[in-house]
């Protein structure tokens, strides 16, 4: 069989799959006031207090839980599209020319201090990242922080002499496993409600449980998720921890490329 | 609420602790200390990293209470760094 031959088959594939997700669209926008349930807000305001005393993060991650997954995906789509553009063929191994470095611009001071502050960043980004649901922060912040960290030694000691030596597929492995830790966390979460409830909720809070549905405690391993604080948040900073880890590692991987892309000029 | 935090102590702390060194471990695993010419600083870092640490303790949610004493620490921001550290010991072996 040819190459034109899976092609063509991968097209019909493609378009098939493009009517149906079309006709689900369109069908659900065409009906879309069946699907509101307008006293949903009033429950949502009763019940996020008990929740986390962080409300924004109650908001993020509960009330929108959807927007803040979708966000995720964005950031790994932006990864994507900087891979592609400014790091062609470095996931399967292709090393390019050698990069000019920039070590011969940086001073004592700067080589002497950039580790442990890179260091400190790191720790201060885990800080915001673990503190989400009790502070300001959480998960985007705190990847930033530690991606800043980490760009911190790559301009100082440059790409081939940093000592946070992290590679392409590590990232990339990092990155995937944040964005599965939310999506999964949001399957269990339908997975629990459909077996107590009979309706699945993605994304329910297994750990704390608001609406009573799942019985909490009951069985022993039902609290599995409540995140071990004094607050009970449940599975909000484990959400958190997942876009910290997805955050950190993308845009870790887009200063990278973008710090290898020098040497083509 | 952080009178209640405080009242709780030591006993529910422990995922603040846990997180932050598998953190620490996770981006500390691709640290190359060979690359790092002065290893006399490294106690400087536990140090200093130890009062950036009582520092950030002073937001009211990460109050301990150890031996009746309030002690305000920031768990995660200490246990990165030793994770990191941890993680730099390993690569070496």
């Amino acid at each position: 069989m040819k190459t034109s031959d899976y092609q063509q088959g991968r097209n019909i594939i493609a378009g098939v799959s493009l009517v149906i997700a079309s006709f689900v669209i369109l069908r659900t926008l065409f009906q879309f006031s069946d699907y509101l349930i307008p006293g949903m807000s009033y429950l949502y305001n009763l019940y996020s207090g008990n929740i986390a005393p962080n409300v924004i993060t109650v908001i993020l991650f509960d009330f929108r839980g959807y927007d803040t997954l979708g966000e995720t995906f964005i950031l790994i789509t932006a990864v994507i599209t900087t891979t592609i553009v400014f790091g062609w063929g470095s996931l399967k191994g292709y090393k390019k020319k050698e990069t000019p470095e920039m070590t011969e611009k940086s001073t004592v001071i700067q080589r002497l201090m950039a580790f442990p502050l890179a260091i400190f960043l790191v720790a201060f980004g885990v800080t915001i990242v673990l503190g989400g649901h009790i502070s300001p922060g959480g998960g985007f912040p705190g990847g930033a922080v530690i991606a800043t960290g980490y760009f911190l030694t790559v301009v100082i000691y440059g790409l081939k002499k940093t000592p946070l030596r992290f590679t392409h597929r590590y990232l990339v492995n990092l990155s995937t496993i944040g964005a599965l830790i939310f999506l999964l966390t949001g399957v269990l979460g339908l997975v629990a409600t459909t077996y107590y409830y009979g309706t699945g909720y993605y994304l329910y809070n297994t750990g704390v449980d608001p609406y009573d549905i799942i019985h909490v405690g009951a069985f022993g391993w039902d609290n599995l998720l409540d995140y071990p604080d004094p607050t009970h948040p449940g599975i909000l900073p484990y959400l958190n921890i997942g876009v910290g880890l997805n955050v950190l590692a993308g845009l870790s991987l887009i200063a990278m490329f973008l710090m290898e892309a020098r040497k083509d000029e | 609420m952080s009178s209640e935090v405080a009242a709780l102590g030591l006993a529910n702390q422990w995922g603040p602790i846990l997180f932050g060194l598998v953190y620490g471990i996770i981006i500390g695993y691709k640290v190359n200390s060979e690359e790092i010419k002065s290893k006399a600083n490294y106690i400087i870092v536990l140090v200093v990293a130890l009062l950036i640490a009582s520092a950030l303790g002073t937001y009211p949610d990460y109050q301990w209470t150890l031996f009746g004493y309030i002690i305000r620490f920031s768990e995660a921001f200490f246990s990165t760094v030793i994770g990191v550290f941890i993680a730099m010991i390993i690569r070496r072996q």
